[in-house]
């Protein structure tokens, strides 16, 4: 694709108060690159097809010991061994963990289709983790713990566990400097992140913005999630009347947002438009949805408000769906108050059934499921001979459908309450 | 509208619970104390730590916080302490909560993954749940009773400034009636091991900050928050930290405090540690403290990150 090199006008990050700028009108924010990677592969073609035909991605883990684990199975990622050309030296390249090497493929996808030039001085990122290089963390402990004395390694794997520092890679293999955020607010992260880039956006503070989110499966979360009992023993099953729990997966998806101005300004190909964001805390408990699905009900309204848009203007709902006894009885009221009479017409999936639960990576992930599924009109289903949950009122997605698609709305919840929901439509 | 107020701060730290043992530690009124953690072969690493706490108030009772590490209690603390509140909290709307850590809850990570090491099936499932980034912000919106959304960032040192930033840019936009920043720390063996691959002979901390901003007019104004420079492209922390002391400029009276250049005759390691993403805090609660008492008509907060970015901000007293 060949794109002007043109770069929008620099809006300065620097805040001096009182601020002499006006609040801006509400700018448009529009998708011009995504890269994606998860078990069902490395980039679009691979997404496009895996989410269109409900392709599972399960298999045994493979990354660690699960021998003493309940459960066994995960959507495991395998990495390719070489990375996209950057300007990342080798030895930077050989020190990227697992979670880093996927952000920057995903990074390195998005960033070529967007047309985007390196060098920029302005660029803000936000990217949404649960765990950053958590396998580095778990190294440097198993370490410390078996030989104290030895430093050998241990200060680089300080450095490159953090997600600071997975930032400060990505800025440096395409050479941009600028704000950064790293949101950390579980498995809503990802739409976490991409809601407050598209703010940014929406709000003149930026005129673009690279966002995303990326975790990888690590021995301790794994654990975590089986202790809690919250991991499937069988298959995942989202909304299923007997689902027993979800499954692990992990990924990075990286979305290069901007204004549409600027976007038609320098002839960039517009893949979707973000059109609402909303977000809310849900109080009941650390682990636990509130039953009636409060929260869950407070994002997909104002999400939907912000956009100007009716349920029945929704032709996919991208649930969060996790296939856990208390998050989908909870989002399937949510959305069966939410939609009303409604909800019989919006279909209705969760990805988590093929990729399984990407946490910090799930939301941007599915935003681009999202993406390709509007830009080729499709619906991407969930697991395939699901026994509806009596509790659904709208019908499930179940194998390859194809369709008229406008908007969508894709939810994200995570531990501690982090709800959050988008709104993503059309190019316009 | 476009102005933004500081309504309150809150701090806990080595110093003790409250501003006013920290402001007599930057004072040289009294000292934080030092102390050790013992790392798994026995060898100690110097820490300075929060003392307990003495009494019991009334938001330690609350049931959210039975399991939850000190982290979580030292965030609860310095945001009552911003809020002006006690522990008796009248749920606010439009009250949007950022919160900012490093390395987060690392006491249960630390003893949950080792046991699961230990054995994978018996690990206990009340650890993990505590082990997320947001499990100090979910608590201080349970306790708060506040079902906006509240966001955590993980950064270095420089995390509360940013996150400053965004708050007031979010109430000058009307995005939220009133913000808290908070950010917070627990030590941990593991974290000042880690920490000591680094050490510039500065001990880790502990603790948190809370900062609390309104639009409505308030006795100390935020003034500015500076470009955040980041480590890329050679940058030498200490060339940013001056290259920021000239962005804010030099006001008439103006004094600042600095974290991440121990060094520095305004940086507050000496007193208090390292303190991690709370140290930034500290450095703005000391700037606005500074003026709140008269002793200054201006000051700033210069923060050098440890591996993110430098980023500053500046305080004027409210005309």
């Amino acid at each position: 694709m060949d794109v002007p090199a043109s770069e929008p006008p620099k809006i300065p990050t620097f805040m001096r108060f009182p601020l002499s700028q006006a609040p801006h009108e509400p700018v448009r924010v529009v998708v011009t690159g995504v890269g994606v990677v998860t078990a069902l592969g490395v980039g679009k073609p691979a997404h496009s097809e895996g989410f269109r035909s409900g392709r599972s991605a399960f298999r045994p883990v493979r990354g660690f010991d699960v021998s003493h684990q309940r459960a066994r199975m995960a959507a495991e990622v395998d990495v390719p061994d070489i990375l996209p050309s950057t300007q990342l030296g080798a030895r930077q390249e050989r020190r990227l963990d697992r979670a880093g090497r996927m952000l920057l493929i995903a990074a390195a996808e998005a960033w070529s289709q967007s047309g985007w030039n390196t060098g920029l001085d302005d660029l803000p990122v936000v990217l949404g983790t649960t765990s950053g290089g958590m396998s580095l963390g778990e190294e440097f402990f198993r370490r410390i713990s078996a030989c104290p004395s030895q430093n050998r390694g241990q200060a680089v794997r300080v450095i490159h566990y953090q997600p600071q520092r997975q930032v400060l890679d990505l800025m440096e293999a395409f050479d941009f400097s600028g704000p950064s955020r790293i949101i950390a607010n579980a498995c809503a992260s990802g739409s976490n992140a991409i809601g407050e880039a598209f703010e940014m956006i929406r709000s003149g503070r930026a005129a673009r913005v690279l966002t995303g989110g990326y975790d990888a499966i690590s021995q301790l979360v794994f654990a975590g999630f089986d202790s809690l009992q919250a991991l499937s023993t069988t298959s995942c099953r989202p909304f299923d009347a007997h689902r027993d729990g979800l499954a692990l997966g992990e990924g990075a998806a990286v979305l290069t947002l901007e204004s549409l101005p600027a976007a038609r300004e320098r002839g960039a190909t517009v893949l979707a438009e973000i059109r609402g964001y909303g977000a809310a805390l849900d109080l009941h408990h650390l682990t636990q949805p509130h039953p009636s699905g409060v929260a869950a009900l407070a994002t997909m309204q104002s999400a939907c408000a912000q956009a100007g848009i009716e349920p029945q203007d929704i032709g996919y709902l991208n649930a969060h769906g996790t296939g856990t006894p208390l998050n989908d009885a909870a989002e399937a009221l949510a959305i069966n108050r939410w939609a009303g009479p409604d909800a019989p017409r919006i279909p209705v999936s969760s990805t988590k059934g093929c990729i399984g639960h990407l946490l910090g990576a799930a939301g941007a992930v599915e935003a681009v499921a999202c993406i390709l599924a509007l830009n080729g009109q499709w619906l991407p289903p969930g697991c395939r001979g699901v026994a509806k949950d009596p509790a659904c009122h709208f019908p499930l997605v179940e194998g390859p459908t194809f369709t008229h698609l406008t908007h969508v709305l894709s939810n994200s919840f995570g531990f501690g309450g982090a709800n959050a929901s988008l709104v993503i439509s059309r190019a316009p | 509208m476009n102005r933004v107020f500081v309504h309150g701060c809150g701090v806990v730290s080595p110093a003790g619970w409250g501003i006013e043992p920290f402001c007599d530690v930057l004072d040289g009124i009294r000292h934080a104390e030092r102390s050790a953690l013992t790392r798994p072969d026995g060898a100690p690493l110097p820490v300075r730590r929060v003392p307990a706490l003495e009494g019991r108030s009334c938001w330690m009772a609350h049931p959210r916080l039975r399991r939850a590490g000190p982290i979580s209690h030292y965030a609860v603390a310095a945001a009552f302490e911003a809020l002006g509140s006690p522990g008796q909290w009248v749920p606010m709307p439009g009250l949007q909560v950022l919160v900012c850590a490093l390395c987060g809850g690392i006491g249960h990570s630390r003893r949950f993954f080792g046991e699961v090491l230990a054995a994978p099936s018996s690990a206990s499932p009340i650890l993990f749940p505590e082990t997320v980034f947001n499990a100090p912000a979910s608590h201080l919106g349970a306790i708060l009773s506040n079902e906006a959304a509240s966001t955590t960032y993980v950064s270095d040192q420089s995390g509360f400034v940013a996150a400053l930033g965004v708050a007031a840019d979010g109430l000058v936009q009307g995005r939220a009636d009133s913000c808290l920043v908070v950010a917070c720390e627990e030590a941990d063996w593991v974290t000042a091991a880690a920490a000591r691959q680094f050490s510039k002979g500065v001990p880790l901390s502990e603790g948190a900050a809370a900062v609390w901003l309104r639009r409505q007019p308030g006795p100390v104004e935020l003034t500015a928050v500076t470009d955040p420079h980041p480590f890329v492209r050679g940058r030498n922390p200490a060339r940013e930290a001056a290259r920021i002391r000239k962005e804010l400029g030099n006001r008439m009276g103006s004094i600042s405090f600095t974290s991440g250049i121990p060094s520095d005759p305004d940086a507050l390691e000496p007193q208090l540690g390292d303190g991690l993403a709370a140290a930034g805090g500290w450095a703005c609660v000391a700037a606005i403290e500074s003026v709140r008492r008269g002793r200054a008509t201006a000051a700033s907060a210069i923060v050098i990150g440890s591996n993110l970015q430098a980023i500053g901000a500046g305080f004027a007293r409210a005309d």
